[in-house]
Formats: C-alpha cells, sequence, structure tokens
C-alpha cells in the first residue's frame, strides 16, 4: 500500500477503530472504560504503522470521539463528566497523533535511505562496467600506440626481432579494439532495435564450417569438431546474424578456455513439437505452400571441456557487461549479451548449462521452415 | 613490364596514404582521388586497371559513382567501405562492383582480392579451358575433369559452375545467379544456389566442407576463386 488510494486507507483506518471499539463495547464494563483507551489507542498505534498520516489522524479523531461518547460516563453524549477524563482524553489524542507524526517520519526516512542504497548499489555496478569497458577499450589503444612510438622513435636501435613483436603487438591491439567496437555497434543496433533479420535458405553445414574457417587464426591450441546429421535439411534463418552468433560463442570458448581445450559444434532440425507453430507435413504438398511455413526448430550446441561458468549464473552471462567474478581480462563482456539479442531477434532462444564432466554448453533454438536439400532439376 | 596502375578514391587521407603505401609496396602504381569528382576525371583520363573505391564520399554517394562508372569503365572495381550492411554491399555489387572489403580489413587480404580481379580481367581470354589446381573446365567441350577423371555434372550444376568460371575473382550475389543460370523469374528462390552450391562442392572440392574454389560470402553470394 503505497500511494495508492488514500481515501480507501483512510476508510480503512475508520472501519478498523470501529471494529475495535464495537469489540470492546460488550466488554467495557469488565474492564473498564479507561482499558479501552488503551485498547484503541493500541489499535490506532498499529494503524500509523502501516497507515499514511492523514488515516492516522483521522482514526485518532474518531477513536477519541468514540471512546468519549460510547464509553464515558455519561455514556451516548459527548460531555465528559470529571476532569481527569479530560485530561485522558487529551493525552490520548495526543499519543495517538505522536505516533502517526512518528511513523510517517520514521518510514518516509527509510524510504529514502533505500532509494540511496539503491541508487548507490547501481552507481557502484555503472562504475565497474565503465571501468571494464574503458579498460578493454583503452588497452588496446596504448598497446598500438606505445608500439607505433617505439617504432618511430627507436627506429635504429630496435633489433629486428623487437621490431616484429611490436608490429605483433599493434596487429593484435587494433584486431581486439575492432572486435569490441562491432560488439558495441552490435549493442547499439540492438537497443535501438535496428536488427530485422533477413531471412534466407541457409545450408547450416555451409554456415558453421565457414564461420569456423575465418576463426581459424584465433583458435590456436583449441582442437573444434563440428558433428552434424546426414542431409540437414535447408533452414530460413539470417545468414549474417547466426554467423555473428557462432563466432562470439566460438571466440569465448577460445579465449576463456586453456589452450588444449575441446570444442564441439553440433546442430540438428528437430520437427516441432511444442505444437504452437503449424504443422504441414502433408506428403506431396507442393513446395511452395510448404516453404515458408515454421514446422521445425533449428538446433544448434556449442559446447567445450573447459572450467564452465560459476554456478547460479547460466542467465547473468547473457546480461550487458557481464563477465565472470574470477577472470580478469579480455572482452567488454558484451560478446553473450550480442548473442542472446541476435538469436532473440529471430524469434529463437538461448540457455547456458554447464556439461556434465565440465565445461560450458550453449544451446540454440531457432524456429525456422525447411526445405529438403534434394531439389529436382527444373 | 608496367605496373598495373589503381586508381584509389576514398576521402579519409590517412586510408588513402596507407592505401598507397600498402599497394605500392605491393607492386602496384597508385593515383590518388579524395572525391567522387576528381575520381571520376581521373578514371576517364588515366584509365587506371583497377579501381578502389570507398562508398562514403563527401560529395557523392558511393553507389551513383559506381553506377556512372560503371557504364564505360569495364575493368575492376572493388569496393572498400566502412558501411557493412549486407544491404548496401549487395547493392554495390549489383551495380558491378567486382569484389567488397568492409573497413577495417587486413592488407593481405586487400592485396589477395586485387591481384584476383586483375588476374580474372587479363587471364587468358582467349582459351575455352581453364585450369583451378586440379580442376580443368573446358567451357568450350563443357567438360569438368579432376585429376584427369571426367566428372559427372547436371547440366544445372554445369552452368552454375560455368557461370562461376567466367567470373572468377569476382562475388556474384543469389539474385545474380538466380537471374543468370535459372531466369530472371527465379530471383526469390534462394534456396536454388544453397543447394546447387552444395552439390558442385561435394563433386569438385576436395573436403566439401572446407571448400577451396567455391568460397561463401556470409550473406551475400559466392566467390570462385583458386586458392
Amino acid at each position: 500500500m503505497k500511494k495508492a488510494q488514500p481515501l480507501r486507507q483512510t476508510l480503512l483506518a475508520g472501519a478498523s477503530v470501529l471494529v475495535v471499539a464495537a469489540a470492546c463495547y460488550p466488554i467495557s464494563d469488565y474492564i473498564g472504560y479507561r482499558s479501552v483507551a488503551l485498547i484503541l489507542l493500541l489499535a490506532v498505534s498499529v494503524l500509523a504503522m502501516r497507515m499514511p498520516l492523514q488515516a492516522v489522524i483521522v482514526a485518532a479523531v474518531l477513536s477519541a470521539l468514540v471512546w468519549d461518547f460510547f464509553f464515558i460516563p455519561p455514556h451516548f453524549t459527548l460531555t465528559i463528566g470529571s476532569g481527569e477524563d479530560l485530561l485522558l482524553i487529551i493525552m490520548y489524542f495526543i499519543v495517538a497523533i505522536l505516533n502517526g507524526v512518528i511513523n510517517a517520519r520514521v518510514r518516509q526516512l527509510e524510504q529514502v535511505k533505500r532509494q540511496k542504497a539503491e541508487s548507490d548499489s547501481s552507481l557502484k555496478l555503472y562504475n565497474t562496467l565503465f571501468n571494464s569497458l574503458s579498460h578493454e577499450l583503452r588497452t588496446p589503444v596504448a598497446a598500438i600506440l606505445g608500439a607505433a612510438d617505439t617504432l618511430q622513435e627507436n627506429e635504429t636501435v630496435l633489433s629486428p626481432a623487437q621490431k616484429t613483436a611490436l608490429l605483433t603487438e599493434i596487429s593484435g591491439g587494433a584486431l581486439r579494439l575492432s572486435e569490441q567496437v562491432e560488439n558495441l555497434l552490435s549493442m547499439s543496433r540492438l537497443e535501438a532495435g535496428m536488427i530485422s533479420p533477413k531471412k534466407e535458405w541457409c545450408d547450416v553445414a555451409d554456415l558453421l564450417y565457414s564461420t569456423l574457417e575465418k576463426l581459424k587464426p584465433e583458435s590456436h591450441g583449441h582442437s573444434v569438431e563440428i558433428a552434424l546429421p546426414e542431409n540437414l535439411p535447408l533452414v530460413r534463418i539470417d545468414f549474417g546474424l547466426t554467423e555473428q552468433i557462432v563466432r562470439n560463442l566460438l571466440l569465448n570458448a577460445f579465449r576463456h578456455t586453456p589452450a588444449g581445450t575441446r570444442v564441439r559444434i553440433s546442430a540438428n532440425v528437430e520437427h516441432d513439437t511444442a505444437g504452437h507453430f503449424e504443422t504441414t507435413e502433408q506428403p506431396g504438398a507442393p513446395l511452395e505452400l510448404v516453404r515458408d511455413k515454421i514446422t521445425h526448430r533449428l538446433q544448434i550446441d556449442i559446447s567445450d571441456n573447459g572450467a564452465g561458468f560459476p554456478p547460479g549464473e547460466s542467465e547473468r552471462v547473457f546480461g550487458k557487461f557481464y563477465r565472470p567474478a574470477n577472470t580478469a581480462a579480455g572482452g567488454t563482456g558484451l560478446g553473450l549479451y550480442v548473442v542472446k539479442g541476435f538469436v532473440e531477434a529471430q524469434g529463437g532462444e538461448i540457455s547456458l548449462s554447464n556439461r556434465e564432466g565440465g565445461g560450458a554448453r550453449f544451446q540454440i533454438e531457432i524456429p525456422t521452415p525447411v526445405l529438403p536439400q534434394n531439389l529436382h532439376e527444373k | 613490364m608496367k605496373n598495373p596502375t589503381i586508381l584509389i578514391i576514398e576521402d579519409e587521407a590517412a586510408i588513402r596514404k596507407l592505401l598507397e603505401i600498402a599497394l605500392q609496396a605491393g607492386g602496384y602504381d597508385c593515383l590518388l582521388a579524395a572525391n567522387a569528382r576528381e575520381g571520376k576525371i581521373m578514371a576517364a583520363s588515366l584509365q587506371p586497371d583497377l579501381v578502389l573505391l570507398d562508398l562514403g564520399l563527401p560529395d557523392d554517394d558511393g553507389q551513383h559513382l559506381l553506377q556512372g562508372l560503371r557504364e564505360w569503365y569495364a575493368k575492376p572495381v572493388i569496393i572498400v567501405s566502412a558501411r557493412s550492411t549486407e544491404a548496401d554491399i549487395v547493392e554495390a555489387l549489383d551495380h558491378g562492383a567486382n569484389d567488397y572489403l568492409v573497413k577495417p580489413f587486413r592488407t593481405g587480404e586487400l592485396l589477395a582480392r586485387i591481384r584476383s580481379a586483375l588476374r580474372q580481367n587479363t587471364a587468358g581470354q582467349t582459351s575455352p579451358v581453364k585450369y583451378f589446381g586440379d580442376l580443368m573446365i573446358d567451357l568450350a567441350s563443357r567438360t569438368v575433369k579432376k585429376n584427369g577423371e571426367a566428372l559427372k555434372l547436371t547440366s544445372t550444376e554445369y552452368a552454375v559452375l560455368a557461370l562461376f568460371v567466367k567470373n572468377e575473382g569476382r562475388v556474384l550475389t543469389h539474385a545474380f545467379i538466380l537471374r543468370e543460370v535459372w531466369g530472371p523469374g527465379y530471383v526469390e528462390r534462394t534456396e536454388y544456389p544453397r543447394v546447387f552450391v552444395g552439390q558442385l562442392r561435394k563433386k569438385i572440392e576436395d573436403d566439401p566442407n572446407r571448400p577451396k574454389l567455391i568460397l561463401t560470402e556470409s550473406g551475400v553470394g559466392y566467390r570462385f576463386s583458386e586458392g
């Protein structure tokens, strides 16, 4: 109950007071009408803990009147017989109001404190993210600048081997920077909602093998195996986006697992059994009718036998700027964010689990129509 | 023999300088143009052997310049652009570009593409027999041999392969392949090139999964190239 419906809360506060008073009425002769005041005060105090100030004031005034009218002799008048009772009702009134005011203040302070804590933690989060991003962008720039300056200023002193090392620094730094820039550009395209998949018939084997081929220079020390069933049908997906998905997942595996780690890519096309897609498996139906119906799911599975992800992080890894707690360098934490965005842009889903026996396993599913590869000649 | 001349149309001075040095080191003579107007004049008056064209020029849209060039300039044009959307690339290829490179790219890659484009332009136009590694294609007798053994290709497979061979080194878009092999009514049937390229690779490549001749250009099309 926050700012919503102050009138309702006021009525509720009044009603509570009346209910408590009614409950006290039959027993007031046994406990004495002054005890009733304490019970009513208790009720108002309880209300003050949850209700806004105005409701508490209404409850305080109402309870004072009710007490006076029904309980203080003479009954059923607002007349107060003794000076003691007059003092009591004044005290009652002051205590009830104070109760409301103090409670409201305390709640207000608590809220301010909570908001501050929230904004502190989001500021801290932002700072952490920003630090990692600026580190990841500035480090390669520093490497490039430093190496280039050294080459320029010490042209004659440097040995050929030193020159080669510096040149390797320059191209390595530029490559890393280029990767980060691509991810940042993809991120802003995703956030602007500018990703509209261009779905075309694709040969999954061609997509996976050509993506892997381009990453050959980066795969040093890792062995990659592609396992595909025979005669995988064509699927209708965005080639470029899917290539980027596979590329980022492979780069991720290459960078965050030790050399010698095995990476396995497998893919399959499964008939959609979830039932929310139409099935049109009528034998002999003309291709034109079948070709655009989403009846299947393309599954791509990329796993490695490295250390895997920390338990409980399988959702967080897809967050923007995510980095596992214990990793020192490498990556802006955007690669997997972009992967998830590109999968979802195609109507698909991605999940991460740790393999039995260790290692990370990414599973992607993208709904798609299929087309058998054995087309006839025209 | 005279070095081939390459015209660089690029507005960024740093990239122009870099390209000039890299190309000179690769054994080419360079002509430099900083905008579309200069580029057009230099292409017409100096007749370079190849044009490297940046799509983002200050005074004219690169696509428009390309269309204009193609009305009279038949030699290779390679697009060098930071605009990386597939749609831009496909448009440029449809306007007659031979190949494209998206910035940032490696210099080695650029030189390989230039070599390939120039070879395509000068390679024995006279002989109908072409060799690519252990593959031999005779366009006159419509025969294809691998390691001296005749390959059995279907008529569509042969038509696709012949199109690739005639456009060696050039990136062919899916739509171009469909128009040339199947006809203008088939440009939407994007499954055809996938299927027939898959079948061709099984017959002509040593490892169809790691092709050396018909290379996939992601989301754009294919390039036939030796090595």
